[in-house]
């Protein structure tokens, strides 16, 4: 057997052999039972084998209860490795995984055997019980649908292990409260459990993100020759591909989790579902086109070495050896900007109630030159025009309420609409136009 | 002969404050090792730049497999490998590092990059940000040799490399050039190493050529490089 399914079945094993853990989960189906003692049989029942669920949770966590590999001691129960900061790094085979993969693959394998468990067992509670068929089939899936959906990012929050020990001790706290909301409302409160889900969602992101290398998992696997190799194409056809699937790519996880995070908030708070995803889809896509122009992160320094990670032109000079013009590169880089203020803007046009939607169109043109030009800055290390644009792009914003303001306090005689597309036009100008320089084709004077 | 040079120079000028780059005529064959050594400020980080297109010249010209390197860099890259301890690479994953860069070669060679990483010991799941000066410079020399250029241009390859890992990129240098269709220049102060694997010389100081030539030939019996380097007035 490999080692991932050796890994995967010592887990189930910890899981289930352990009996501390079932106890506690049948403890907390008792308790849970008791606050509502008018509850339905099977309504009891599937209680409890929810319970036994999350003790699953807490087998496969190693946090609760490091199961039958070790035990933390009395003394150490506060101890950073008891509260899973070094759980990854602790009494597992060696996996070819990074610790994000392995806290994902963990999670969803947990949560696989729970629905497994309540797809295939709670069916027969719920036929053979008075009243248990009325949920029907659709209703019961979806149930296990929204379930799945908070759970798994509690799971993947509650995996993740974090610097800071106060972030575990709130997590032991708020382990309560959330196991309430998921085996008391979530299955049975439908559009009200999609925001507890959002919510939860990012807090999973975040401490997800928290996650470190610098826990010591050396590799010890052997590398799949295909991870470290893509179809290669044409150097320009594979730049134009990189320039639209790049972002997405490889910031897929974080984007798809961002749009329905949005979603579901927007959602939660009364907008109507198709218009809300657009939004969702539209701001997410861009912000990562914003930051991740062809995948490879924009800003920040490219290595431990100094400079100043804003305008430090770390991006030019990383593809600089690579067999691409650097004009199309900035051309692409530009564009990314250009669709980041046009997600923007159509962001702004879905929003419900919005006075003055005639703005967006003007004050949307400029704000995205301008952040294209500032994007390219960035690139090229070009630190004034940068500085220019990006203060061009914040007036451009700001044009509205700026122009407001100056009509307020001077009473403009042409109003104060005119004088917001004026700012804008200047905004657009001074921020756009400068940093085109960068996009001119260098001559060949090798010649 | 000249269609099969891979890189031709004549009448190279390059100007950069008051310091001038004056290079009259160079070539490279294939099937050699070249080491371009000379003082610090003498022009050896230029030269190569010129070479990999990332410098246009004041006057001259310089041809890289028959091409523009500033004006055609997409020809001349696809099949020539530059390093440089003052490039960054993209701040990701290096796994994800090496799949983003293998896109752009039709001749990344997956099998290689996993040897070299190995005898380089990096590991893949390691980022960029958090490798050390020496672990940066290895990432670099596997990213310029992962699609087996025809031409490879190291500069100052040596930098921030142990004992180990000086050993591991001459023998990966020795392993390209078994090919006779490929070639390495290389520069470095590390003058014992480039005594052992250049076939040729290129000597620059102050911006002019000093000598060039078989290393064999310049240096001559008895001595080492770092001896005729002194008797030539280039340190």
């Amino acid at each position: 057997m490999t080692p991932a399914v050796c890994h995967f079945a010592g887990r189930v094993r910890e899981a289930v052999g352990s009996p501390r853990l079932l106890l506690a989960g049948l403890a907390c189906g008792v308790f849970a039972m008791t606050l509502d003692p008018g509850f339905a049989t099977h309504l009891r029942l599937s209680l409890v084998l929810k319970m036994f669920s999350l003790s699953y949770i807490g087998g496969f966590a190693s946090v609760i209860g490091p199961g039958a590999t070790s035990s933390p001691g009395q003394g150490r129960f506060w101890s950073t490795r008891f509260l899973g900061v070094d759980t990854l790094d602790w009494a597992h085979p060696p996996l070819p995984l990074g610790p994000k993969s392995r806290i994902l693959v963990e999670s969803l394998a947990a949560v696989g055997i729970i629905l497994l468990w309540r797809v295939i067992l709670e069916p027969v509670y719920l036929l053979a019980l008075p009243g248990g068929s009325s949920v029907g089939v659709p209703g019961f899936l979806w149930d296990r649908l929204v379930e799945a959906c908070l759970i798994v990012p509690c799971a993947v929050a509650w995996m993740s292990p974090s610097r800071f020990r106060a972030v575990h001790v709130i997590r032991i706290l708020a382990i309560g409260p959330l196991v309430a909301v998921w085996s008391l409302f979530a299955p049975r409160l439908g559009t009200w459990s999609w925001g507890v889900v959002a919510v939860v969602l990012t807090l999973g992101l975040l401490e997800f993100s928290q996650v470190r290398l610098h826990l010591t998992m050396p590799f010890r696997g052997r590398t799949r020759s295909g991870a470290l190799v893509r179809r290669s194409r044409p150097p320009a056809s594979q730049l134009r591909r990189d320039l639209w699937l790049g972002p997405l790519k490889n910031n897929l996880l974080l984007t798809a989790c961002t749009v329905v995070a949005l979603a579901a908030f927007a959602v939660a708070h009364g907008m109507p579902k198709g218009q809300s995803f657009l939004a969702g889809v539209v701001l997410g896509l861009s912000g990562a086109f914003l930051f991740l122009p062809l995948g490879v992160p924009l800003l920040g320094r490219q290595d431990r070495r100094g400079g100043t990670p804003l305008f430090g032109g770390w991006f030019v000079r990383a593809w600089a050896a690579l067999p691409v013009r650097r004009d199309a590169l900035l051309r692409g880089v530009y564009a990314h900007g250009l669709i980041w203020g046009g997600g923007l803007s159509l962001f702004w046009m879905t929003l419900p109630d919005l006075d003055d939607r005639w703005l967006i169109a003007p004050v949307g043109l400029a704000a995205s030159v301008s952040v294209g030009g500032a994007l390219v800055c960035a690139a090229v290390g070009d630190k004034w025009r940068g500085m220019l644009s990006t203060s061009a792009a914040a007036l451009a914003l700001g044009a509205g309420p700026l122009a407001w303001g100056l009509d307020f306090l001077f009473r403009v005689w042409i109003g104060w609409p005119p004088v917001a597309i004026a700012i804008a036009a200047i905004a657009g100008g001074l921020g756009g136009l400068p940093p085109l320089v960068h996009l001119v084709p260098r001559r060949a004077p090798n010649t | 002969m000249a269609d099969e040079l891979l890189v031709q120079i004549a009448g190279l000028a390059v100007h950069r404050g008051r310091f001038t780059l004056s290079v009259p005529e160079w070539t490279v064959a294939p099937g050699q090792v070249v080491g371009v050594v000379g003082p610090n400020g003498a022009g050896k980080s230029t030269l190569l730049e010129l070479i990999a297109g990332l410098r246009a010249t004041d006057g001259g010209g310089v041809r890289v497999f028959g091409h523009d390197p500033w004006g055609d860099p997409a020809a001349v890259r696809t099949a020539l490998g530059f390093m440089s301890d003052d490039l960054p690479v993209f701040a990701m994953r290096i796994d994800r590092l090496l799949q983003t860069l293998s896109g752009y070669y039709a001749t990344w060679d997956a099998t290689l990059v996993e040897s070299l990483l190995e005898r380089f010991e990096l590991n893949p799941l390691d980022k960029v940000w958090e490798l050390s000066r020496g672990q940066g410079t290895r990432l670099r020399l596997i990213t310029a040799m992962a699609f087996r250029p025809q031409l490879l241009v190291l500069d100052e390859p040596a930098a921030g490399l142990d004992l180990a890992g000086r050993r591991t990129l001459i023998e990966s240098v020795l392993d390209i050039v078994r090919n006779p269709q490929r070639s390495v220049i290389v520069s470095s102060h590390v003058l014992a190493d480039i005594e052992r694997i250049s076939d040729e010389l290129l000597v620059l100081h102050k911006g002019r050529v000093v000598r060039t030539g078989r290393t064999d030939m310049l240096v001559g019996d008895g001595r080492t490089l770092e001896e005729a380097l002194d008797a030539w007035g280039a340190v």
